[in-house]
């Protein structure tokens, strides 16, 4: 049986994910120059496979990319067990939908995962996955 | 008049790997040529021992936008009713309900699902964290349905911790399943033999073996 706690956990995970998703994609379509705040310093962004290291780092390559617009249509969430993150309390994150990006104005699928940790009561991207869909066989 | 704004700023090229420690290739590509070797078997129930006793897993789905195409391959209809799109899924009972908590569910929920091919030499894994208490790894990759013979794509975070027989177990897993687009069925299962690609490991009914200390 899952114990109180864990489910509350559950709980706050769904509702984190929600003002967490709102926030992060508002922030990267309209206001990118605020969201190297979301990560930690020390924070990972993979891109397509380009891992960049650091939230100074994350942001100017965020800021290099074209003007973007998301449109999720899936989200989830998951708690991470305690235990295994020194009692922070962390939770995994995905959201899918699609973007467009202003320099060919055409619809991309992607996927995307979070994890996140709350430090000083306040969210932080602790390593981050996004992907496009599209074949990844050369 | 226009505006002085950089048009044809490009996307970077994408790269068909992450990888966070270089030591994780290794483990990464025998614990995922082991774990979907009997995920595409004729029975999933020994991946009883890839999960954590307390694991969790959850599984979202949704058609693509604006997808005109509606045979039966591209039915979704075998998973939206377990979607936990907490988008849509608001009431707190069933976004609990809809996470399968502990490894007897997960396992059940996972073998419950369409028997698969997944084309291993496809997938893009991106290995976020390798440390020796936790492993995060992301995968994006496509699968056919064997019943259906519809292709699918899919997006999944196994988060993985040692256990106590020295192997290592997943202690969460998200999924994420769609349709393929036309670009990625045209080239599924026709890589060659990348560099990375994994290795064919005879599919064992235990954990994966421990990898060194990273």
């Amino acid at each position: 049986m899952a114990s109180e706690v864990s489910l509350k956990n559950v709980d706050n995970a769904c509702q984190t994910a929600e003002e967490f998703t709102k926030l992060y994609y508002k922030q990267l379509d309209n206001h990118r120059h605020l969201i190297s705040k979301m990560y930690l310093d020390t924070g990972l962004l993979v891109w397509n496979g380009n891992g960049i290291t650091g939230n100074d780092k994350i942001m100017k390559f965020l800021m290099d990319l074209p003007g973007s617009t998301h449109v999720l249509k899936t989200l989830d969430a998951q708690p991470i067990a305690e235990s295994l993150v020194a009692n922070k309390l962390t939770f995994l994150i995905q959201a899918c939908g699609d973007v467009t990006y202003q320099n060919d104005n055409t619809r991309k699928h992607f996927q995307q995962t979070f994890l996140i940790v709350a430090v000083d009561s306040k969210w932080k991207i602790v390593s981050e996955c996004f992907r496009l869909q599209v074949p990844h066989n050369s | 008049i226009g505006f002085d704004v950089a048009e044809d700023v490009a996307l970077p090229a994408q790269q068909q790997s992450f990888l966070i420690e270089p030591a994780a290739q290794d483990f990464v590509r025998q614990f995922l040529a082991q774990y979907f070797a009997v995920y595409d078997s004729e029975s999933r129930q020994s991946l009883m021992d890839a999960y954590h006793e307390n694991a969790t897993m959850s599984m979202t789905t949704s058609y693509l936008t604006h997808d005109i195409r509606n045979s039966p391959s591209t039915k979704l209809h075998q998973y939206l009713p377990n979607s936990r799109n907490i988008l849509r899924i608001t009431d707190r009972e069933s976004r609990r309900r809809y996470l399968r908590t502990g490894k007897l569910q997960v396992v059940a929920f996972i073998c419950d699902l369409p028997k698969t091919t997944h084309d291993l030499m496809g997938f893009a894994v991106d290995v976020l964290i390798y440390t020796p208490t936790m492993i995060m790894v992301s995968m994006n990759g496509v699968f056919k349905e064997t019943a259906s013979q519809g292709s699918r794509s899919f997006h999944r975070t196994f988060m993985i911790v040692p256990n106590n027989g020295g192997g290592f177990c997943i202690v969460n897993d998200m999924l994420f399943i769609t349709n393929t687009t036309k670009e990625q069925e045209e080239k599924m299962f026709q890589s060659g033999v990348p560099a990375a690609a994994p290795t064919p490991v005879a599919a064992t009914t235990s954990a994966p073996a421990p990898a060194p200390a990273p």
